[in-house]
């Protein structure tokens, strides 16, 4: 199937961007890297008057390591955040969740701002961002705004970002050096979107307790959601005293909107989702453990 | 009718033409430049059937908009063997281990096979599996296919 | 591919000839490289690339192939691996020297064959990162060149010694370890002539003319301290 007719707009630059979703309001989207929203459009499942193409702003292509975080801008391709060697030694969780996003022809103009501005709930970066207290870079011809993570995602692929901001960035925090980090998605088919997953950061203090620790969920919900009940339940203690099957269940127990679909049953997905956070859990925990005997 | 001036190298050859903006990349291909080795599976990013090169990295061109490749050099599956109708290493495998049968899938793989390939030179058979899970064949049940990507990766 | 750069030194040929056959000396200027070891004329070492947006790093070896004197021509061969991948990259570089008397023009061809992470991106991207790398490099090379010549006169001018800023003496007696004998040797007794006051307002000078990206020789221990003593927390973390 084709997309309907739509005007194309193709600003220079953030600010013309802006410009632009203020002068078209609701008839305007952003379209970047288009792996979602263009097969909306050709199953004309949803429409826009006017469609705005950031996908070659440079401003909005970039990823910065600067004072203690990694700034990567809202454009930059999936595929690009994977293969990045400052990523991958500063927020080890983003070059972990990228395999699993899609198929690599997908990584190649997926583009992080754009997956988390969509907010699938089973969205391998929004979870990321979760678990990691990322802050998001919205901006307006009003101005800048830094929206936090925990208040980002808002419903079914809604989020706080108001009519005529942009996501532009996205600054993820880098955890201490006695950090462990896995990424465990179970799915039908590699690329299919997750039945269910976790995204897991621990950081250990010196005595192999647990300092910090982030669970991202995705699938779980309406949106991609965080496994407080869980990490409340393992902060102070120590590493060998926790069953990870445990922190598992704990995740999960609070939820009360696990869909329902013909991938499976919530019990379904329930059972999935405290299994991928058992495993994420101890292979977080194993990567720090495992290498103190050095 | 609203139109973009859209300007693409295609395999080398430079094109030019005024499309509507909704015109995808794939569309552009086989109708404006008469490529039809770009096939439409089911033109909502799955299949892989239409994947070409864009700039060098591989892409769905069922999901990309001629308009947004402005300015672009695009590789499909026709500029894949030499300029004397060599076939490439990973065609010759395929022809060889017997990857293909009914050929619809064939150009999808192909392509992402040569993005791939340049990419890691040499792949693992897990890497192999995982690289071509973005692509769906319906007639050989893949066997064919892994063996040609293992063949084709020993002879460069 | 083939990708060609030229850049200009301050200082005659023959001068920068001498930096341009010594690894020891050529390494520090490459920006984002670190020297791991030196054997004769085989050296290994690790460097990190900006390519597009991405930071690629590689760890490999490299050999000087010819030093011809006469010609004026050097050759190195370079082969490195993705520190993070299986990627690989290989380069022949020729630098030619055209000797211009109070400077040198000097021709690079690299013959690069790229695969894995840099391999996605065009010619286009590839070039402007080399022509970014080797500008980089000329300008350190430069501050090296002149800062060499300048901190030789360090021992033998009392006046600049003891006058001079602690950090310059420091700064000195580092690039005097470096330069020294050679250049000492031939340089010594036309750089003596030159007035004390004149090459304090030079290492002077030299300090607050950073520009904004080279690394500059009297920042080369700081930087090098970074790079050598970074450590990533996934490699603290392997066992």
């Amino acid at each position: 199937m084709k997309a309907a007719p739509f005007v194309y707009h193709r600003p220079d630059s953030v600010k013309e961007a802006a410009d632009l979703l203020d002068e078209f309001g609701d008839d305007a989207k952003i379209l970047a890297g288009g792996q979602s929203l263009v097969p909306m459009l050709a199953m004309r499942l949803t429409h826009f008057e006017n469609l705005v193409d950031i996908s070659r702003i440079d401003e909005l292509q970039s990823i910065d390591l600067c004072d203690g975080e990694v700034r990567i801008g809202a454009g930059t391709p999936h595929a690009f955040v994977g293969m990045d060697d400052e990523v991958a030694d500063s927020v080890p969780l983003l070059t972990l969740a990228t395999p699993h996003i899609g198929h690599f022809q997908i990584r190649t103009r997926g583009t992080l701002g754009g997956a988390i501005a969509h907010a699938d709930p089973a969205a391998e970066y929004a979870a990321v961002a979760l678990a990691l207290d990322a802050q998001m870079e919205a901006v307006s011809s009003k101005g800048t705004r830094q929206i936090p993570a925990a208040e980002f995602f808002t419903g079914l692929w809604e989020t706080s970002l108001l009519t005529g901001e942009i996501l532009t960035a996205v600054r993820f925090p880098v955890w201490g050096d006695r950090s462990g980090f896995a990424v465990e998605e179970f799915a039908r088919r590699h690329g299919d979107f997750a039945i269910a997953g976790a995204a897991v950061a621990v950081e250990l203090d010196t005595d192999d307790r647990i300092a910090r620790c982030g669970i991202g969920l995705l699938g779980l919900g309406s949106t991609p959601l965080r496994g407080r009940a869980a990490e409340e339940a393992v902060i102070g203690r120590s590493v060998g005293e926790i069953s990870a099957k445990e922190v598992g269940r704990l995740a999960i127990s609070g939820l009360d909107d696990i869909p329902a679909d013909l991938q499976g049953s919530a019990a379904y997905r329930a059972k999935i989702g405290a299994t991928m956070v058992a495993r994420a859990f101890v292979s977080a925990i194993s990567q720090v453990t495992g290498a103190s005997d050095a | 009718m609203h139109e973009w001036p859209v300007r693409l190298s295609v395999n080398g050859v430079h094109t030019e033409a005024n499309v509507e903006p909704r015109l995808t990349l794939a569309d552009y291909l086989r109708e404006n430049c008469g490529l039809t080795g770009t096939h439409l599976g089911c033109e909502h990013g799955a299949c892989g059937a239409c994947t070409v090169m864009v700039d060098g990295q591989a892409v769905r061109a069922c999901l990309m908009f001629a308009v947004q490749a402005d300015g672009s050099e695009v590789t499909t599956v026709e500029g894949i063997a030499g300029e004397d109708g060599e076939l490439s290493p990973i065609q010759s495998t395929m022809r060889e281990c017997h990857g293909l049968q009914c050929g619809f899938c064939t150009p999808g793989f192909v392509v992402s096979i040569t993005a791939m390939l340049r990419d890691n030179p040499k792949p693992t058979d897990a890497e192999i599996r995982e690289g071509l899970s973005g692509n769906f064949c319906r007639c050989t049940g893949y066997q064919g296919i892994v063996n040609a990507v293992h063949r084709a990766a020993e002879m460069s | 591919m083939e990708l060609n750069n030229e850049f200009r030194v301050a200082v005659p040929a023959a001068k920068a000839w001498e930096v341009l056959t010594d690894v020891e000396r050529v390494a520090p200027c490459i920006p984002g490289a670190e020297l791991l070891s030196v054997d004769g004329d085989e050296f290994t070492g690790a460097v990190k690339v900006k390519v597009g947006p991405i930071t690629v790093s590689y760890k490999g070896e490299a050999a000087f192939q010819e030093k011809d004197r006469a010609a004026q021509r050097v050759v190195i061969k370079a082969n490195g691996k993705e520190t993070r991948g299986s990627g690989n990259a290989s380069a022949v570089v020729t630098a030619a020297l055209k000797d211009e008397g109070d400077s040198t023009t000097v021709v690079i061809t690299t013959d690069l064959t790229i695969s894995g992470k840099a391999a996605q991106f065009g010619r286009g991207v590839l070039a402007d990162v080399s022509s970014s790398l080797i500008g980089q490099f000329a300008k350190n090379l430069e501050a090296d060149l002149l800062g060499g010549l300048a901190a030789t006169q360090a021992p033998t001018a009392e006046t600049v010694t003891a006058a001079a800023q602690p950090d310059n003496a420091i700064d000195s007696l580092t690039l005097v370890k470096a330069v020294a004998p050679s250049l000492a040797k031939r340089y010594g007794p036309m750089v003596a002539a030159v007035g004390a006051g004149a090459v304090i307002g030079f290492l002077l000078g030299r300090r607050k003319r950073k520009s904004p990206t080279a690394v500059v020789a009297d920042d080369l221990q700081a930087a090098l301290v970074r790079l050598l003593g970074t450590m990533s927390p996934a490699e603290r973390l392997r066992p």
